[in-house]
């Protein structure tokens, strides 16, 4: 039995396997964002919030656990792609909606300070820089172009523990991206609505640019989809073309979403005449 | 140079003669439809579940690239290996998913078994399905390239990438180049020296195996290409593979195994060997010659002492 997804060369075959690495992971992803928003958060957070968290951990569960994240391990390339949108551009925003309430209160100090007394102050400035909007946007963009590179993946993707590198790469990339629209703190004064959409946009970058280049590239870019077993009849060059479709156009989607839903709250906020969020 | 690059091996094959069965039923005449041609051949099934469709999606992509001038240059020719599975209609629906242009042969179990031992890989394993298993071909993977001189000086094992076959062809269109990629490999020869080697019989007519220790002396690796029994049979290396899901040990064909510079490599049981299919068996106590070809160092011929099973402790420990 294999603890996490990676990529064998095996014949792919539709019996089911068991992941026990990604069951205790997600568990502990779920456990983390009930914990950071503290005791009775989930009864005072609105009904929204909570079904965005259940909706969240189940979307990071389907998209890592057996069929998904075998095949998108070691099989094709469009899957792969597939598992990185759920991953940072569903199933991360969700988490943090649903963890939301709770946050504002229970993170900064009191939280940390339970478990690491002497460093608490540092632990909050420390949280508190990698979440500043322009530290986060790069860091994900980081992330991003560097889970992409072709000798990165294909020595990662067929060792477990590198699988799993990457796919926690990509979960803490999504987190620390959208903390900055999604969490209340901190706060900055100039991040209002607008600096928001541009800050969406921006983490966009690097996946724009490897989307074109695996959309315009005349070989298969990644040895691991390139020469992995067959699943279904899709040549490998147009497998990683669709990789690059679900890049440009999932993202692309996910961030029209996302800016939808905060101009629309900042438009309704305005007109109650309530601050902005 | 063609080889270093790619990963593609060194050899030196002349094209073989054999006719063989084309999709169309007719008669194939293997050496004069492709003389002067770039001829990929390459041993497999429809059936099979990975190098076979992943060999031909790769080459079918790289030779869509080629200009019209350089693709009538090329002939991609896929002999099937289960002649009981692979009918005609079979092969020829298969390989028009990946390329109408290619072409598809078959024959008898001998013909086909005659025609691998004239490209120098051992024949291919069929194991019919049974009630608890399904049916599977042990095969040669390499894609063997027959150039303009009518020789084959590289072989293709699986890995290789479309960026690869991308690179080398048009180098292995010109003959020139062809011919300098089997001049380089030939240019530095690092001393192999071959010991304790020996052949295990096992009961009854299954193939036995031959192990050994190749020591390669000099700062350069090498690699074992094929090994040959000519007076008992044929020969092919094999790796053994453990499936630790199903904790079932399975053997494959491997196209070369490499000797490490200032290195060592060990053929023993459980790992790396050489599989042998006997038309005559060697008596126990017997020293049957081997005949091992390495890329770079040629070949070296050596005498391995014939045991069984029940001496396999003894002998190895002594050596």
């Amino acid at each position: 039995m294999q603890w996490w997804c990676a990529a064998l060369g095996e014949t792919w075959t539709w019996n089911w396997r068991a992941y026990p690495g990604v069951w205790l992971f997600v568990i502990g992803v779920a456990l983390l964002f009930r914990w950071i928003p503290g005791k009775g958060s989930w009864r005072q957070a609105k009904t929204g919030e909570r079904v965005a968290f259940v909706v969240g951990v189940v979307v990071l569960w389907l998209s890592l656990d057996w069929p998904l994240g075998p095949i998108a391990a070691g099989y094709l390339a469009s899957a792969h792609a597939l598992q990185f949108l759920l991953v940072t551009m569903v199933a991360a925003p969700l988490i943090l909606l649903g963890a939301r309430t709770g946050t504002a209160e229970n993170l900064p100090r009191r939280a940390i300070a339970r478990f690491f007394p002497s460093t608490a102050g540092k632990v909050h400035t420390g949280v508190t820089m990698i979440v500043h909007p322009i530290v986060a946007v790069i860091i994900f963009n980081a992330i991003v172009a560097a889970t992409h590179v072709p000798t990165v993946v294909d020595t990662l993707m067929p060792t477990a523990s590198g699988a799993f590198l990457v796919d926690l790469g990509w979960l803490a990339g999504g987190l620390i991206y959208w903390w900055p629209v999604i969490m209340p703190i901190p706060t900055y004064k100039v991040f209002g609505v607008p600096m928001k959409i541009v800050y969406l946009l921006l983490g966009t970058l690097f996946h724009t640019v490897i989307g074109m280049i695996m959309l315009s590239a005349s070989t298969p870019l990644y040895g691991t989809y390139e020469l992995a077993p067959p699943v279904f009849p899709i040549p490998p060059l147009a497998d990683q073309q669709l990789a690059g479709g679900i890049m440009e156009l999932g993202v692309f989607f996910a961030i029209v979403i996302a800016v939808g839903v905060i101009f629309f709250r900042w438009a309704e906020r305005d007109e109650r005449g309530l601050k902005p969020l | 140079m063609v080889s270093s690059e790619s990963g593609a091996i060194d050899i030196k094959i002349a094209r073989p003669s054999f006719t063989l069965t084309d999709t169309d039923g007719k008669p194939f005449d293997f050496r004069t439809r492709t003389a002067g041609k770039l001829t990929f051949l390459e041993f497999g099934y429809t059936n099979c579940p990975d190098i076979c469709p992943v060999h031909m999606a790769n080459l079918a992509a790289v030779l869509r690239n080629l200009s019209p001038t350089e693709r009538q240059q090329v002939m991609v020719l896929f002999v099937s290996v289960d002649p009981d599975r692979d009918s005609l209609p079979v092969l020829r629906k298969w390989l028009d998913a990946f390329d109408r242009e290619f072409i598809g042969l078959t024959g008898s179990r001998d013909d086909l078994n005659a025609v691998q031992s004239a490209v120098g890989f051992g024949p291919a394993i069929v194991q019919a399905a049974t009630a608890t298993t399904t049916a599977s071909v042990t095969h040669a993977a390499p894609v063997l390239v027959f150039t303009a001189d009518d020789t084959a000086h590289v072989m293709y094992p699986f890995g290789t990438r479309q960026t690869d076959w991308a690179r080398d062809i048009p180098r292995l269109l010109d003959r020139r180049g062809a011919s300098r990629a089997a001049g380089s490999a030939s240019a530095a020869a690092p001393t192999i020296a071959v010991e304790r080697a020996y052949i295990v019989l096992p009961p009854g007519d299954a193939p036995a195996a031959v192990y050994f220790v190749a020591r390669n002396s000099s700062r350069r690796p090498d690699s074992l290409r094929t090994l040959a029994i000519d007076a008992f049979g044929t020969a092919s290396l094999h790796e053994s593979v453990h499936d630790h899901a199903t904790n079932i040990i399975s053997m494959r064909a491997v196209a070369a195994v490499e000797v490490p510079a200032r290195g060592a490599l060990r053929l023993a049981p459980g790992e790396f060997h050489g599989m042998l299919a006997m038309q005559r068996r060697p008596a126990r106590g017997d020293s049957v010659p081997i005949t091992l070809a390495f890329a770079k160092s040629g070949t070296v011929t050596v005498k391995a002492k014939v045991i069984v099973y029940a001496d396999v402790d003894t002998a190895t420990a002594k050596r």
